[in-house]
């Protein structure tokens, strides 16, 4: 038996442990290892590869938030299922433990099939996309035998599918957030992830394929294809945390996704800001203030004439709009009293 | 020594020589108030306020502007 046939069960109570592992072989999972301490399990874990991970209750030295946040980052491209268990039901803590990146939760008392329906679902996002992934493994093996043309042309096949899916289920997850889905929520976030993963892996395996074949400029192109996918990993993991306070504290806020745009702009992530308008203008269209503050992030995005075609909007339902009238006449040299439908005008001596 | 003034309009303690603070920042700085506030009578009183500022720059909504 391997270790991804392991199910690792972190808890810092012995009678947790005993209980969830009873559960387990019921089910068919008879191989068990447990951790006490958070941080024992997640050295371990960023050694060693594992499949499921079940947080019980508590863990020695880490919140669960913690526990779960550190799994992630230790395990970032891997097909890692996290279930939580716990008796806490409070929305803050439901929130966090969300926004940490578990890929299941359990609150208790809880029964037998509940954990059951958790497990099974764990089996169905190793699955998912499975003809992707499987396309994804089956090259790697294609690279090891030396096959690297035929590895090329399968993993294009991966890469070259739309790749705004991951995005477009992950504000999807926000969404579900907002409407207080929880379980939606977990799961459009975790086929969000699953298809940044499947990406990584496929950049990686072209890059390692065209090393293969010693054209080094592909190989730099797709590492840093790769890389570009590490990064939307994370920001898409910054980006949940700031939704996530904002959902918590913000109760009243009419469009939450204006908002995260907002802070995302002033932390200068300005494509994940124009991202999260797109969301806000679904939501309000007719809001002036939102396609003003969209128009200002294209234009710290250096894109000044998507900026202006938000600021004419802005101005199309607000003409006084005071601030987005400093915009138009910063964007096209005139005012909007004089001209409404001025071109871009870069500022002189640019 | 930094001069602090209270905001006649929206109440914010402003540190007048190094921030700058327009109506904008007013209304952003009510909107997150009513945004955070649970008490249904203190949160009627703040849209109140929010709704005459709108009217007197000529906005609408309840949404925060990137000042």
């Amino acid at each position: 038996m391997g270790m991804m046939d392991l199910v690792f069960v972190a808890t810092s109570q012995d009678s947790l442990f005993l209980e969830t592992r009873d559960y387990l072989t019921r089910l068919g999972y008879g191989n068990c290892a447990r951790f006490s301490s958070g941080k024992a399990a997640v050295e371990f874990i960023k050694f060693n590869p594992a499949r499921i991970i079940i947080v019980d209750t508590e863990v020695e030295d880490l919140s669960i938030a913690e526990f779960v946040t550190a799994l992630r980052e230790v395990r970032q491209a891997e097909y890692l299922h996290i279930l939580v268990i716990s008796s806490e039901r409070a929305e803050e803590f439901v929130l966090g433990v969300i926004s940490a990146g578990c890929s299941g939760l359990v609150l208790r008392p809880y029964t037998l099939p509940a954990l059951e329906k958790h497990m099974i679902q764990s089996g169905k996002l190793e699955h998912a996309q499975n003809s992707d992934r499987e396309t994804v493994e089956q090259a790697a093996t294609l690279i090891v035998q030396g096959r690297y043309e035929d590895a090329i042309g399968d993993l294009t096949l991966v890469v070259n599918q739309e790749d705004e899916q991951a995005s477009r289920l992950f504000f999807r997850g926000c969404q579900f957030l907002v409407d207080k889905k929880w379980s939606d929520a977990i799961q459009a976030f975790n086929q969000s992830l699953a298809r940044n993963q499947t990406f990584i892996k496929a950049y990686e395996g072209l890059a390692q394929a065209y090393l293969g074949k010693n054209d080094i400029d592909r190989y730099r192109y797709y590492l840093q294809k790769a890389a570009d996918e590490y990064a939307k990993l994370n920001n898409f993991a910054k980006v949940k945390k700031i939704f996530v306070e904002i959902v918590k504290y913000d109760i009243n806020a009419p469009n939450p996704y204006n908002t995260l745009g907002i802070r995302l702009r002033q932390e200068k992530q300005y494509k994940q800001a124009i991202q999260a308008y797109f969301q806000a203008v679904q939501l309000s269209p007719k809001d002036e203030n939102i396609h003003y503050n969209m128009a200002k992030a294209y234009f710290c995005d250096a894109q000044p004439a998507n900026a202006l075609e938000c600021i004419k909007l802005a101005l199309a339902l607000s003409p006084g709009h005071l601030e987005a009238l400093k915009m138009y006449r910063l964007l096209t040299g005139v005012s909007w009293e004089d001209n409404s439908n001025a071109p871009f005008q870069p500022p002189r001596g640019v | 020594m930094a001069q602090f003034s209270t905001c006649a309009i929206c109440g914010k303690l402003v540190d007048i020589d190094q921030e700058s603070h327009t109506l904008f920042h007013c209304r952003n700085f009510l909107l997150r108030s009513f945004y955070g506030e649970k008490n249904e009578h203190r949160r009627m009183r703040l849209q109140e306020r929010i709704d005459a500022l709108n009217s007197r720059m000529r906005v609408k909504g309840n949404n925060l502007l990137d000042t």
